[in-house]
């Protein structure tokens, strides 16, 4: 399971714009190989809606590329805002946590894009 | 769409939004304002035990807003300061679009308060004020939106799902993740626009319209309170 370390790759603790999750891309991407991309939040402060929208973006264009629809965002030690699950809905994603407080994003098969929540 | 307000009608959150906007010119100013100081905040004469989280600061660039998210979050993870966590995020929305979208040539700035009424109620309070071009002009950039002629209906507009001057589909997703925060811990939550304001009281009731040229403000000033 490849993992990206956050505060390692953007060397920042608070990730809060579009630009900062567009800085991730190129490792999500190398991490998508084996079915799942792990986003570890270790030493991260706060995850917010914009970043946390734009990983999701990156997550859609990924699948799209690769043409795997069972390709799985997992952000490990989760980000708290609870508002930003409703963002993996809009998005056209389901998002599950694990007992560990993990959040397993994947492709909403009954949903799509937009239209979801 | 309501009448016309003037600055002795409004309501108390639109009250603080002005107060903001008043905190900023003393700042800025040699001159006293009567009844104002630079400590007294926002919350007012009825919470005993206001803290500021963070004092009026003044931001101007994402590198700002960045750097008081993580010494917000920092101040907040230490115990030295009591924050909630989707007030925060609510925060750093609003405090983005200040700097990317309101062209504003003084500077935006932010406040974040805390406070406990005579019942015990603790209320966290934010405000970002940015002095830019308002809402209504960012808006009729977009082809799509040119049509709007009035500020409070700028407002409603900028609030729905993916409405954005920048023309990017992807976007306008912000201001919609606000409002449903306020709507899910039933926050109070005021945006004033030139002369147009939205107030949705406790999550719920959403009233909009018109303020007199006494009360309007110098581009878009926007305050949240959240209970707990």
């Amino acid at each position: 399971m490849a993992t990206v370390g956050l505060s390692a790759q953007s060397r920042k603790s608070v990730l809060i714009t579009r630009p900062s999750a567009r800085m991730m891309a190129q490792a999500m991407h190398d991490a998508a190989s084996d079915g799942t991309i792990t986003l570890d939040t270790h030493d991260i402060l706060r995850i917010g809606v914009s970043f946390f929208d734009e990983a999701l973006l990156v997550l859609r264009d990924i699948i799209q590329e690769s043409g795997n629809e069972e390709l799985r965002l997992v952000y490990h030690k989760a980000p708290t805002m609870q508002s930003l699950k409703n963002l993996a809905a809009h998005r056209g994603f389901v998002l599950h946590e694990s007992a560990d407080g993990d959040w397993i994003i994947s492709r909403n098969p009954d949903g799509n894009a937009d239209d979801a929540r | 769409m309501s009448s016309t307000l003037y600055s002795d009608d409004l309501l108390p959150h639109l009250k603080a939004a002005q107060r903001l906007t008043k905190l900023v010119a003393l700042r800025n100013s040699s001159d006293a304002l009567p009844g104002l100081s630079d400590e007294s905040g926002l919350l007012g004469d009825e919470f005993g035990a206001v803290t500021q989280a963070l004092p009026l600061t003044r931001f101007a660039s994402v590198n700002d807003v960045e750097r008081l998210a993580n010494d917000l979050e920092l101040s907040a993870s230490s115990g030295s300061i009591r924050t909630h966590v989707e007030m925060c995020g609510v925060f750093y929305e609003l405090a983005l679009n200040a700097v990317q979208h309101s062209e504003s040539a003084v500077g935006c700035y932010a406040i974040v308060e805390q406070g406990v009424d005579a019942d015990g109620l603790i209320l966290h309070l934010l405000g970002v004020a940015d002095f830019g071009i308002g809402i209504r002009a960012t808006l009729i950039r977009n082809p799509d939106f040119a049509y709007i002629d009035n500020d409070a209906d700028a407002i409603v507009m900028a609030a729905e799902l993916h409405v954005t001057g920048t023309g990017d589909s992807n976007r306008g997703l912000g201001l919609d993740h606000v409002m449903n925060v306020v709507r899910t811990w039933q926050c109070n939550f005021v945006i004033i626009s030139g002369s147009g304001y939205l107030n949705i009281l406790n999550g719920e009731v959403s009233i909009q319209g018109n303020l007199n040229a006494d009360a309007s403000v110098s581009g878009t000033v926007a305050v949240m309170t959240l209970p707990v």
